[in-house]
């Protein structure tokens, strides 16, 4: 069915968005179906989505990450779409140019990016454009958003709260001993 | 009638995990709920990003406990797609051997806990008892009851004596008949009955449209399961038979995991059976090229899917994966309204949900 699927899902992509995507299919030794899709602009995800949701497909997950020019002289955000539909595994790659924080909500389309979404907000910093409720998913709303906020919860139960504690201590009493003494 | 809001968690009697539900009630009825997550966000995404490829076998098998095998597992194969190593097949079925044994004890232990959340504390230590001969075989196998370590990238690193075969072999065959009892005590008691069929409705539109998956999604009617639909290590030569029930509800879950219990043991059978000789795994570590994949694999609750990117340098450039849970959590939205507030922790408890799996 994946084999099928390719030409099928392929056709339906080009009536949506022209020839504005790079698109390339890998058959692994078992037979799996993976598509990797770039996507000249971050907004094309919706049309991507409503193809994957006439065929009552899903977002598995959705990866973001940071990445550097060729010149390594800036940073854009660039979001990973992993989506599945009819035995096949669709991942849509789009990069937002620089600067750039807002990002077009498929939960509309697709109810399985609710989380993956919100998730995708608070630990980049990003906004989600049309989500239905963009709510905070894991921090707690006495943390900052920051662009990388992968970051402070991790330090802050990665040891670094013990070391806050007990520095806290050593200040309290004045001319004792330091915390990392 | 009174409306109140009842807030359950972070940290009470009936969660194993701390999550913290806020729920709306009308006297006893559940009226609607928010779900708040994060207690246990330990940043372990992150944290994969600042470890080479190898270290990170280590820590992947650390996000969770009762599905530990499948995370090294998973990350293993996303790894080796991006190096373009292929396993031997040795190791394929070791790697399945290894998946099915973590599984039946995953899945004796949700039924487990589901008894003893109705109250049924004697099925609760009869199914955990039997739980136990299962650990004894990882402890045995691996050397350890839960963090197996079977995973390397381009192979395992245990393998099978023959006296070995031979103890799973009687372990798995002693497991069926008291296992009978236990799923013929699901299936026919009336307090079960009364306290499961009907109970946390899940339909299958709903389900399809949430994206959910594992059993809770097979209870619900939807034939997905990635052994089958989308076949790795040796699963594309072992035939698993899927199991798909269609009553929606909390008891249609558990009878899933406890035929998949069965199934799971007659491909432990048919592993040992069929494994050919071949190497375990390659004798250097390889170089992991710049490039990305996908993997997937079924884990005991359901499709794990994690996703790799390497830019050619020792560390990875971005890591990051979806555990099965992460996306069953929303089906309490649809599940919880309507039903009784004595209910939610059989409810809860049937999607067998793992809070440290979810926030990583």
């Amino acid at each position: 069915m994946g084999q099928d699927m390719k030409e099928i899902f392929e056709e339906k992509l080009k009536k949506k968005l022209g020839s504005s995507y790079s698109l390339e299919w890998d058959t692994d030794k078992k037979g799996v179906v993976f598509g990797w899709c770039k996507l000249a602009n971050a907004e094309d995800i919706k049309y991507v989505a409503e193809a994957v949701a006439e065929y009552k497909g899903r977002v598995m997950t959705i990866s973001p990450l940071i990445t550097t020019n060729e010149n390594r002289t800036a940073e854009h955000v660039e979001i990973c779409y992993h989506l599945y539909f009819e035995g096949v595994n669709f991942t849509a790659q789009a990069t937002l140019p620089e600067g750039e924080k807002k990002v077009v909500s498929i939960t509309p389309i697709l109810k399985s990016a609710d989380w993956h979404e919100r998730e995708m907000q608070e630990l980049y910093n990003l906004q989600l454009a049309g989500h239905p409720n963009p709510e905070r998913l894991f921090l707690s709303t006495d943390i900052p958003w920051t662009d990388k906020t992968m970051i402070p919860l991790s330090e802050a139960l990665n040891g670094a709260s013990t070391n806050t504690l007990w520095e806290k201590i050593m200040d309290s009493r004045s001319g004792e001993a330091k915390a990392d003494e | 009638m009174s409306n109140y809001t009842i807030p359950i968690g972070p940290l009470h009697v009936v969660l194993e995990e701390p999550v913290y539900f806020k729920l709306q009630v009308e006297g006893e009825t559940v009226k609607g709920l928010e779900i708040h997550s994060g207690h246990v966000h330990r940043g372990i995404e992150f944290l994969a990003m600042q470890r080479n490829f190898y270290q990170n076998i280590t820590l992947t098998e650390r996000v969770c406990s009762l599905c530990s095998n499948n995370h090294p597992f998973t990350y293993c194969m996303a790894v080796e797609k991006i190096a373009g190593i292929q396993i031997s097949e040795r190791a394929e079925y070791l790697r399945a051997l290894a998946d099915e044994i973590k599984r039946i004890a995953s899945h004796m232990f949700n039924v487990g806990i589901v008894a003893h959340i109705i109250g049924f504390d004697s099925l609760f230590m009869h199914a955990m008892e039997l739980r136990e001969k299962m650990q004894d075989v990882k402890e045995s196998v691996f050397g350890n009851r839960m963090n197996i370590s079977a995973n390397c990238i381009g192979g395992v690193r245990f393998d099978v004596s023959d006296e070995s075969r031979q103890y799973i072999l009687k372990t798995v065959d002693s497991l069926k008949k008291p296992l009978e009892e236990v799923a013929s005590i699901f299936m026919k008691d009336a307090s079960i009955l009364r306290r499961t069929v009907g109970i946390g409705v899940m339909p299958h539109d709903k389900t399809v449209e949430y994206g959910l998956v594992g059993p809770v999604a097979r209870a619900s009617g939807v034939a997905y399961d990635v052994r089958v639909q989308n076949p790795y290590a040796a699963y594309d030569k072992l035939k698993v038979n899927m199991v798909v029930e269609k009553g929606e509800d909390v008891h249609s879950r558990v009878v899933v995991r406890l035929k998949e219990i069965f199934e799971s043991i007659r491909l432990v059978e048919q592993c040992l059976h069929d494994m050919p000789e071949g190497p375990l795994h390659p004798d250097h570590l390889p170089t992991i090229p710049a490039g990305e994949a996908v993997a997937k694999s079924e884990a005991p609750r359901g499709e794990l899917i994690y996703y790799a990117r390497s830019n050619g340098s020792e560390i990875p450039e971005r890591i990051k994966w979806r555990v099965p849970t992460y996306p069953n959590w929303e089906a309490l939205n649809v599940m919880l309204p309507g039903s009784k507030l004595a209910d939610i922790p059989v409810i809860v408890g049937s999607i067998d949900p793992c809070v440290s799996c979810t926030e990583r």
